[in-house]
Parts: structure tokens; sequence; C-alpha cells
């Protein structure tokens, strides 16, 4: 398992601060161990008869003890507790610098839900593991060890009585242990089936007021509200019975040690001190005991989420760059494909391999590309049309390689895309994607996200290409006014626009947009189009839309369908053959003049 | 408008009494459950006096090496024996009715908040973002969920146990109770500081991860931005300042909660020790008993465990009184459409439904106006009068903002008009309730909604009311039957999350489907906005017509073909009736209608 070296070589690094932990925790429990004895020779002595200020000494050393006891319990917890803390951070930035590098693909594989469950719940219980998971087990393994030591020097038969219903207990704890997990994994799927269904009646509250479906689904949530209890309390159960068993245990040992203690007192072999002295250390040994059930669940816990974290690592990286990279044209801007074919599945295949069938559905319907031949000149404008489904959008990431291209398919300037750098290579693209998402953050900083340094000027600049202004200027914060997450409290167009701006201001060679304007009426996108067109005229623009008033002036339009290139030409060629792009130009034209209204 | 005070602070914790009426429903189980209190708490006494007898009259005499000594102690042993048994027992039952208690609670409580939700109305919805609301339905009742199953039981326990043994304690020898429990004012200090930093921490700690966590969520949310904009590094560097800052608050906590728990273990040594000299010197002195001793000692031991468990709880209240206040928080908000106290029945629609004079504008959704429930956003309709006659088809037509989707939200009743009124069949709305007034209209909005379940769930809603035929017949006549059977399972294939895996124009079908299966009076559909290809764009057309055949239809519209399937268009501009008539009378009247229609003529028969 990766993961396990992973989290060895992190633990390793921190090895001498666990030596330490482990020190002071030796010493603590030695030390707490030895308090029993001390007291039960205070006990004999005052049964003898003794004198006050042996009995004050004794006293003082019990003190003495706790006290060093303390200190040392403080430093052991503090220093292993930590480490797992720094761990956690550790282990966190590892995970988070592989996502970071994994394509695309793999997000929309696996939901951001599940990663974020593996980020944070995962993480955490391993993080349970490595700390107090490791502190209360080794705690309890020498308490044990100690312990046994300390009685055995007392007397051996009685420590052996003690000793003996713990393994017994210890295999009834674990059957219950297992099984109370098994009630937890229930518990939990249960628990996030009762969340999607909040989460979907939320999302679609439309749906339900305008069908009036309130009551049914009343009914519903409080059915699956009931068999979340029904899990919990089997898990309830489990574990309530854990306890009559483990009280058991110290019970029969206290008994034990009572009938059988009592006579070696009446027969000299073993003082009173020394059975007081027992009952001491069976109080001692109680709270372990009960800790175990749960340790060992910790453990079981934690070792599961290592596993899930364990997947992601594995996940491939499939977009990179080369080993030995070929410099990047100065200014490139030709754009071309060759029998460029993707597809989605293999990707998929690799995922499902590791992490189980995953949420995505939509890997056999999707579109991939089929012997995709595309070319876009130098400063030139192309344009794709097509249904949705026909392949556009991935050809247009094909182009930025958010998408795997095999090689020797796409190039730029005639140099595979393969072999150049992928950081130069999508610095010298300006992508605007479909889903217009924009970061929890100020208009400013959305639009300069390419480049953070950037200016007010550059940053107006593309407001203004992007026909921002009027919008801006109702907004009292103007720039600095922030988006919520996920840019929710703008319009759908704004947040196009946004998109747009952010993806002009470092003024790459090359502008990709994929439907980028399918939320603002015709008439202004055109006019934006025209505007990017004419202020930036040695930008190549390869733009994606279902409107014919948007790519009626390109240089080329491909029309797409199937992951096919089927119909190549200008917009007057085009319309005069039948098909799909006539189709689409006749249907449209009354749609952009009720815009106009 | 809240019907109560508005909650004040987080740290209140009278926010818990908003638990009684829960807490009622199950009073019998409390109530059992309590009972086992004492007695448990009673075998906790027991035990320790009996360990005394044993020593006292057995044990140190043997010792001392008297003959009889162990006459009688079988009998002892047996006592003890029994008492162990029923502690057990009764603490096994104690738990676990408290846990059968705790989560019936739970279950009403998460049922009433959920039920609650459901009722509120649209506007609710509009400011509050999904994520807030499902933190109280989930998170926040799981949280209490936790705290009340196990907290309360505890603490009850705790508080018993902590009176009995003090108590006892008195009773046999006050002056060695009083040394037992000398450090007891200053271990509560002590835990009662650490406490309050260590909740803190606690608290910077949680606002940390929710940072941290609403970061990581947009990062995997837009990984492709991150990638395509080459801000790796960046977010990478953003990432472990978050880190650090989690970081240094937790190592913090640890150094708080280590001395915490390692407060209680010294006292519970010292306070031994301190019992051991002053306990000693009674032996010597002839007043005291070894037996005596040993029993305090061991109710030292039992003594300060629960004593360290309730300084945990407080903690414990606090989390559930700060889940609670988020909980009945919301649990106070009203409803903006309230039911009338006694609807009228629902008219036939069989006359007309109409809008006179109505004045209506939105609750203001911005941040500035938040602080304020009460304030409007601007005016949508100052003065709009319409009329639908039974049976008309009747397309809205108008530039965005003008007020179409408004028409229909206050047609549905989400929100109220602020002046005028909505009739049907001259019936105030206002005066209907408003759940048969939305099942009335079968609605298509512009983006169709589709939960994760079967194809056949989603065209039915699992309705009661539709029928699998239904549900089939209606598919058949959108021609959304087709395709359906083509899927894999098709009526019971099961659509990912938001119908993530059909097209665009296969959901449209879908939703149209949807409404032809309950069959209602009344058809709305709100074109969406989205270009098609002429190919989908045909099929949702023909599947239109079929559905607005039999029924009255308000179709808000973007299609030269929709318009032309209608019997009187509306053009609405900036909240006001334009124009309306019928085709013929519009392109007559020579108005905004007739200079669309002909410039779409015009497009179609010249050159491009």
């Amino acid at each position: 398992m990766q993961i396990l070296r992973a989290y060895f070589y992190l633990m390793a690094r921190h090895r001498w601060a666990y030596a330490l932990g482990g020190g002071s925790l030796l010493l603590t429990n030695g030390l707490a161990l030895a308090i029993p004895r001390v007291l039960g020779w205070a006990v004999d002595a005052l049964s003898q008869g003794t004198t006050r200020s042996i009995l004050i000494s004794y006293g003082a050393t019990i003190m003495i003890l706790a006290v060093v006891q303390t200190l040392t319990r403080v430093g052991s917890r503090i220093w292993i507790l930590s480490i797992s803390r720094r761990i956690d951070y550790q282990l966190k930035g590892m995970m988070h610098d592989h996502l970071m590098r994994l394509a695309p693909s793999f997000f929309s594989a696996v939901s951001t839900g599940d990663l974020m469950s593996r980020m944070t719940n995962d993480i955490m219980l391993v993080r349970a593991l490595g700390g107090p998971g490791v502190l209360y087990f080794f705690n309890a393994v020498l308490l044990y060890v100690m312990g046994l030591g300390y009685m055995l020097s007392i007397n051996w038969r009685l420590a052996l009585i003690v000793f003996v219903p713990l393994p017994l207990m210890a295999w009834f704890v674990r059957g219950l242990v297992q099984k109370a997990k098994e009630y937890a994994t229930g518990s939990r799927i249960a628990l996030a089936d009762l969340n999607t269904m909040v989460q979907e009646n939320l999302n679609g509250v439309q749906v339900v007021k305008s069908f009036a479906l309130e009551d049914a689904q009343c009914r519903r949530f409080e059915e699956l509200s009931e068999v979340y209890v029904d899990w919990n309390l089997k898990e309830a159960l489990t574990r309530a019975k854990m306890v009559p068993l483990v009280g058991l245990s110290g019970g029969i040992a206290t008994l034990a040690v009572l009938g059988i203690g009592a006579r070696m007192v009446a027969g000299g072999s073993l003082t009173l001190g020394d059975l007081v002295a027992f009952f001491s250390y069976i109080g001692i040994l109680v709270f372990p005991t009960v800790a175990l059930g749960w340790i060992l669940s910790l453990i079981q816990r934690g070792a599961a989420a290592l596993e899930r974290l364990d997947a992601v690592l594995k996940a491939p990286i499939t977009i990179s760059s080369p080993q030995k990279t070929e410099s990047s044209p100065p200014t490139p801007a030709a754009v071309r494909t060759t029998d460029l074919t993707v597809r989605y599945d293999d990707a998929l295949a690799r995922y499902h391999a590791i992490f189980g069938p995953t949420d995505d559905q939509e890997g056999g319907r999707r579109a991939a590309l089929e012997n995709v031949d595309f070319e876009a000149d130098a400063g030139g404008f192309v344009a794709l049309v097509g249904k949705v489904g026909s392949g556009k959008s991935t050809l247009l990431k094909a182009v930025i390689r958010l998408v795997e291209v095999p090689v020797g398919s796409v190039f730029l300037d005639g140099i595979d895309v393969t072999e150049l750098d992928l950081a130069d290579l999508r610095r010298q693209i300006g992508y605007v994607p479909q889903d217009d998402f924009l970061f929890s953050s100020s208009l400013a900083a959305n639009i300069a996200y390419g480049r953070p340094g950037s200016g007010a000027e550059e940053i107006e600049d593309a407001a203004e290409i992007a026909g921002l202004v009027s919008d801006l200027a109702r907004m009292p914060e103007g720039l600095d006014t922030v988006v919520g997450e996920r840019g929710l409290t703008l319009s759908g167009g704004q947040r196009q626009r946004v998109a747009l701006a952010r993806a002009l201001l470092p003024a790459p060679a090359i502008m990709v947009l994929d439907n980028a304007l399918s939320n603002i009426d015709s008439d202004t996108e055109r006019t934006i189009l025209d505007r990017l067109h004419s202020s930036r005229q040695s930008c190549t623009l390869i733009v994606s839309s279902n409107r014919i008033s948007a790519v009626r002036d390109a240089d080329r339009i491909y029309v797409m369908d199937m992951g096919r290139v089927v119909d190549v030409g200008r917009h007057e060629e085009l319309i005069q053959r039948p098909g799909l792009y006539a189709d689409m130009h006749e249907q449209q034209k009354l749609s952009a003049e009720l815009e106009r209204l | 408008m809240a019907a109560r005070k508005p909650i004040e602070s987080q740290r209140d914790l009278g926010i818990l009494r908003r638990l009684v009426p829960f807490l009622r429903a199950h009073i019998g189980l409390i109530f059992v459950s309590a009972l086992f209190l004492p007695l448990l708490a009673g075998s906790q006494l027991v035990q320790p006096y009996l360990l005394r007898l044993a020593i006292d009259r057995h044990i140190a005499p043997a010792a001392a090496g008297e003959a009889d000594a162990l006459v009688g102690f079988g009998t002892l042993l047996t006592y003890f024996a029994i008492l162990l048994i029923a502690e057990l027992a009764l603490r096994f039952g104690q738990i676990y009715l408290m846990q059968l208690a705790g989560q019936r609670i739970m279950h009403d409580l998460r049922s009433a908040v959920f039920e609650h939700i459901q009722n509120l109305s649209m506007s609710f919805f509009d400011r509050n973002p999904v994520g807030r609301t499902m933190t109280r339905v989930t998170s926040d009742i799981e949280t209490l969920n936790d705290l009340v199953s196990q907290g309360v039981v505890a603490m009850a326990r705790d508080i018993v146990t902590l009176i009995a043994i003090i108590g006892v304690m008195l009773w046999i020898d006050w002056r060695l109770t009083l040394a037992s429990l000398v450090i007891v004012p200053l271990l509560i200090g002590i835990l009662a500081l650490l406490r309050s930093r260590l909740r803190a921490v606690y608290n910077r700690t949680r606002t940390l991860v929710a940072r941290q966590n609403a970061f990581l969520q947009e990062t995997f949310s837009g990984i492709e931005v991150v990638q395509a904009f080459v801000q790796e590094d960046r977010n990478r560097g953003e990432f472990l300042e978050v880190r650090e800052d989690i970081l240094s608050t937790e190592l913090r906590a640890v150094r708080l909660s280590s001395l915490l728990s390692a407060s209680v273990q010294a006292a519970t040594t010292v306070s031994t020790a301190l019992v051991l000299v002053y306990g000693g010197f009674g032996i010597i002195g002839g007043a005291v008993t070894v037996g005596i001793l040993v029993q305090f000692l061991e109710y030292l031991r039992r003594f300060y465990t629960p004593l360290e468990d309730l300084s945990d709880k407080y903690d414990t209240l606090q989390r559930a009184a700060a889940s609670c206040t988020k909980i009945f928080g919301l649990m106070d908000v009203r409803p903006a459409v309230e039911d009338p106290d006694s609807p009228r029945p629902l008219p036939p629609f069989a006359d007309a439904i109409r809008f006179d004079n109505v004045a209506f504008s939105y609750a203001s959704t911005s941040a500035a106006d938040a602080a304020d429930p009460e304030s409007n956003g601007p005016s949508i309709f100052d003065n709009l009068t319409l009329s639908i006659r039974q049976g008309e088809k009747v397309a809205l037509v108008g530039a965005t903002g003008a007020g179409k989707s408004s028409i229909i939200k206050l047609l549905l009743r989400y929100y109220d008009v602020q002046e005028g009124s909505i009739t049907v069949d001259g019936i105030d709305i206002r005066e209907l309730a408003p759940r048969p007034l939305r099942r009335a209209y079968g609605t298509v909005p512009q983006d169709v909604f589709l939960f994760t379940d079967t194809i056949a769930a989603n065209i039915g809603l699992n309705s009661s009311e539709v029928s699998r035929e239904r549900i089939e017949e209606a598919a058949q006549r959108v021609e959304a039957d087709a395709f359906i059977r083509d899927l894999p399972g098709g009526y019971d294939a099961r659509l990912g999350e938001r119908g993530a895996n059909l097209s665009f124009g296969e959901r449209q079908l879908l939703a149209f489907a949807r409404a032809l299966a309950f069959d209602p009076p009344v058809l709305i559909l709100d074109e969406a906005t989205s270009s098609v290809d002429s190919e989908t764009e045909a099929r949702i057309q023909r599947a239109l017509r079929r559905l607005i055949a039999d029924r009255t239809a308000i179709i808000v519209a973007h299609r030269l073909s929709t318009i032309r399937d209608v019997d009187r268009i509306i053009v609405l501009h900036h909240g006001e009736v334009r124009e309306e008539g019928t085709h013929k009378e519009l392109l007559a009247s020579d108005g905004i209608y007739a200079r669309l229609y002909r410039l779409q003529h015009a497009q179609a028969v010249g050159p491009a």
C-alpha cells in the first residue's frame, strides 16, 4: 500500500518525538503502577502498628510519585498527539499536491462529495489512528505488561487469577466490536441516503412545490430516518453489551482476589497490604480494558481510511509535461489536430479499478472524438457547431490538454502538444469553459486569476472587452464586489462575461470559448466577439456555439455530430447545403429578434 | 418575522429548554431509565462497604492470626457476586434505554425540522443556500444526536453518583471526607480555566476547518479552471497557509487538553495520599479501622471519574446549545406565504384566471438588505391587468426582466402580490390552500430538475395518483417513450445526479411527460432559452403541441413555432402589457410584434 509507505515515512520523520513520548509513557506508567505498591506497604505498616512520621513519609512518597507522574503523562500526551497533528498536516499536503496533478476526468469520475469525505473524514480517522490510537494502545499495553509485572512480584498465583479472565473477555469483545463495526457502516450508509434525499429535496424545491409533493417527501424522509434509527440502535445495543462483559471480567477478578487472597492472608503467604495493592491494580487496569474495544475500532476504522486515501494516491497522473520538453514557439497561434481520437472509457476504467464503480454514469454515453481533423490558422476565427454531446467541448479541451490526447494528434504551430511543457502550453491559451465557474472572491480577483499581480488598468481593460462595463457601473462596489460560492449572486450572463474577461486578461495567443456566451443575448454576443476580434487581432479565436449569429463570420465552421466532423465550410456555403447547419440557422432567426425586445 | 424573540447568544444554555417538548413524548422511557440511576449509584456505594466488612471482619483478623476469621466469608462473597451481576445488568439496561429514548427524540426532531422546511415559502429558498439549510437538517442534528444520547445519560448518572458518594462518605466520617475532598475546589477551578481556553481553541479550529473545507470544495469543483490557468502552485500555497493555521491551533488544543486530563489524574492521586496520611493518623489513634480506610480509598476512586466526566459535559452542553440555537433559529422562521385558516375549495378553472391591478416586487436578496427581512427589491409590476380564459393558449413574450417568469411564480402563489389580486374563477387565490392550487397547474420550468431515481419516478414523482400506465402513456404522447426504452432498464433506469446522463432534449421531454401524467387543467411552461439543434427542436415542438392540446396553457415563449401555435400573444415590456391579441390582430396593429414577424419573414425569403 502506497499510503502505508507514505505514512511510515512521515512517522519516521518524527522518530525522536515518538521516542520521547514513548519513554515518558513508560515512565508515567511505571510510576503510576508503583503507587499501589507503596499504598500496600503503608497499609501493612498501619495494620502492624507504625509511627506518624513513617506514615507521613509514605504519604509524601505517593505525592511525589503523583506529581512526577503527572508531568511525564502530560509530556507523553503532548509529544505523541502533536506528532499526529503534524502528520495530518503533511498528509493533507501530500494528498492535495497529488490531486492537483490529476486530469479533470478524475474529478468528474469521482464526485466532489467523495473526495471531500476522504480529505476530511478519512484523514481525521487516520489521525485518530496515529495519535490517540497509538497513544492509548501503547498505554494499554504498557499498563498490562507492567501491571502484570508488579502483581507477579507480589504474588504470582494471584496475579494469574487477575489475568486469566482477560483473554476470554478480549475474545468476546472482539466479536462485539466486529458486529458494531458492521452496524456502524450500515448506519453511515443510511445517513448518506438521508442526506442525499434532503439535498435533492432542497435543490428540487421548485418541483416539490409546483407538484405539491411536500407531504410525500415528509413521509419518505421519515422512512429513511427510521432506517437510520434502526441501525443506530443495533449499534448501540452491541456497544451496550460490551459494558457488562468488561465489567464482568473486572468483577470476577475482584471476587477471585478477595476469596483466594483472603485465604492466603489467613495462611500467612500474603499480607493485607498486598491485597489492598491488588485491588488498586484491578482498578487501574479497568480503563485500558474498557478502552480496548474502542481502541480496536479506532484501529479498524483508521486502517479502512488509510485504504481510501491510498486509492487517491494511486490515481494515475495521465496529463503531464514530458521529460524533455520542446521549446514552445514564441507567439504560437496555429492549432491543428490530425486524426484525433479521444475516448473517455479508458480513463474511467482505470478509476473504476481503483475506486470501484464510481458515480459517474456518463461514461458509456459521453462523446468521444473520432478521427477529427481540425485546423485554425494563426490569427484566424474558427467555429464549432453541433448538438449537445457532439464532441465540441472535448475537442476544445484537447487543444489545451485538459483531456488526455494521444501522441501525434494535436499540434501547436506544428509542434506536438504532448512534447511541450504543459504550463507553457496552457499559458498560451485563454480558455473559457462551458461551466462558468468562478471563485468566491472579488470580481477583480476572478478576472486576474490567470495573472495574479495584474494592475487595475489591465483588469478594467479585460472587463471592458468582455462587455462588463455597464454591469459594473450598477454594482456599488464595482470590481471589488465579492462573488459568492460558485459565483452565485451574479446572473448567468454576468458570470460568463467574467469568465471571458478572466481568459483574455493575460492576452493569450489563442482564445478557446466553449459555448461561453450562451446566456447572453445574441446581439451582445456579436458585439463582444467583434470587440474581441478587433482588439486582439493576432489572437486565434476558436469558438464553439449553438448560435448561428455568433459563428457566421468565422473563417471556417466545423459542424460536428457524434464525435465526428460532418461538414466544414463558411457560413454562406453551409446554409446552402441541407443539413444540421441549415436547420439551426432557420430555427434561430426569431429567437434573436425576441431578445431584442 | 419571528414569532419569538430572536435567539441571542449561542452560549445561552436556555435554548436547551426548547428540546423539552420532544423529550415529553418519550417520558416513559426516560423515566424508567432514570429509575435505574439511584439503583446504580446505590450499588456503587455498597461494594466498598462490603469490601470494608471483608477486611475488618475477616481479612484483618486473619492476618492477625485469629482462628475463625474466615467463617461466614463465603456468604459475603456471594453477596458481592450478586451485587456485581445486578450492577452490570442495570448498567446495560440503563445505557440501552437512554439510547433508545435519545434516538427516538432525534428522529422526532429531525422530522419536525424537515416538515417545517417543506412548509416554508420560496423566498426562504431564494435567500438561503442549499448547503446551509442542509447543515441544519443533517450535521446540526447529528451533533445533537451524539450529545443527547451520550451526554445526558452520563451527566445524570454522574450527578447522582457524586451526590450519593459524598453523602455516604460524610455519614461515615466527616473529617476523613474533608481530607479526601479538600483538593476538589482547586481542581474545579483549574478545570474551569482550562476548559474555557480549550473551548475558544476548539471554536477557532472549527472555523478554520470550515474555511479549509470550503477551499477544497471550490478547488475540486473548479479544477479545470485551476489547471487551465496554471494556478496549481498558487492553490498549493493557499492550502499551505490554511493548513498551517489549523496546525498551530490544534497544537495549542493538544497542550491544553493534555493538561486537563492530567489534572484530574493528579488530583486523584494527591487525594489518595492525603487520605492515607489523615486516615492513617486515625488508625494509629484507634479511631479508624483499616477497613474504613480502604473503603474511603475505593470511594475516592469512584469519585474523580464522574467529576471529570461532568466537567467534560459542560462542554458538551455548550455544543448542544450551539446546535440547538441554529436548529431552532430555523424552526422560528415563518413562511411568507401563509395558508389561509379556512381555505375555500379549489374552483374547477372553468372560467378565467385574472390579474387585477397587480403590484409586485421580490423581497430583496442583496447582502446589503439582509438585515431587514421586509425590504424589497426593484418593482416587477406596478399595475398589471390581464386575463386568461379557460381553454385558451396564451404566449407571454418579452425581453429578460419583463416579468414573464414572475407571472408564473405569482400564479403558483410562490409569492403574494403587494397590491391588487389574482383570481381564479373569481376567487382570490389567497383564499385557497396553496398546495391544491399548485397541483392544478402542470409546470414545466426553464431548468428541468430530475431526481436520482428511476425514469418512471421522475415522471410520476412517486405519486399514488399516477399509475404506471399513465406514466408510459404520457411518455408516449410526448415521444419520449422511444429513448426511454433504449436506456438500459428502460423506465426503471436510474438517473445520475441531477439527471446527468440525459441530453438536454431528453430532459425536456421528460419534463413534458411529467406535466402530462398529472393531467392538470392548466399547463404552465417556461421555455428554456438555450438554443438546441433543429432535430431536437422539432421533437420538442411536437411534444409541446400535444401537451397543450386539451387544456389551458400559459407559455413563456422564446420560439417562433411556439408563438404560432397559440391563440393569443401577450407582449410584456418592463412589467407592462404592451400589446396583446391574436397573431392577425397584432400584425394589423403594426407594433412590436408586427415588426418581429416581418423581420423573421424577410429573413426567411431573402438571401442570408
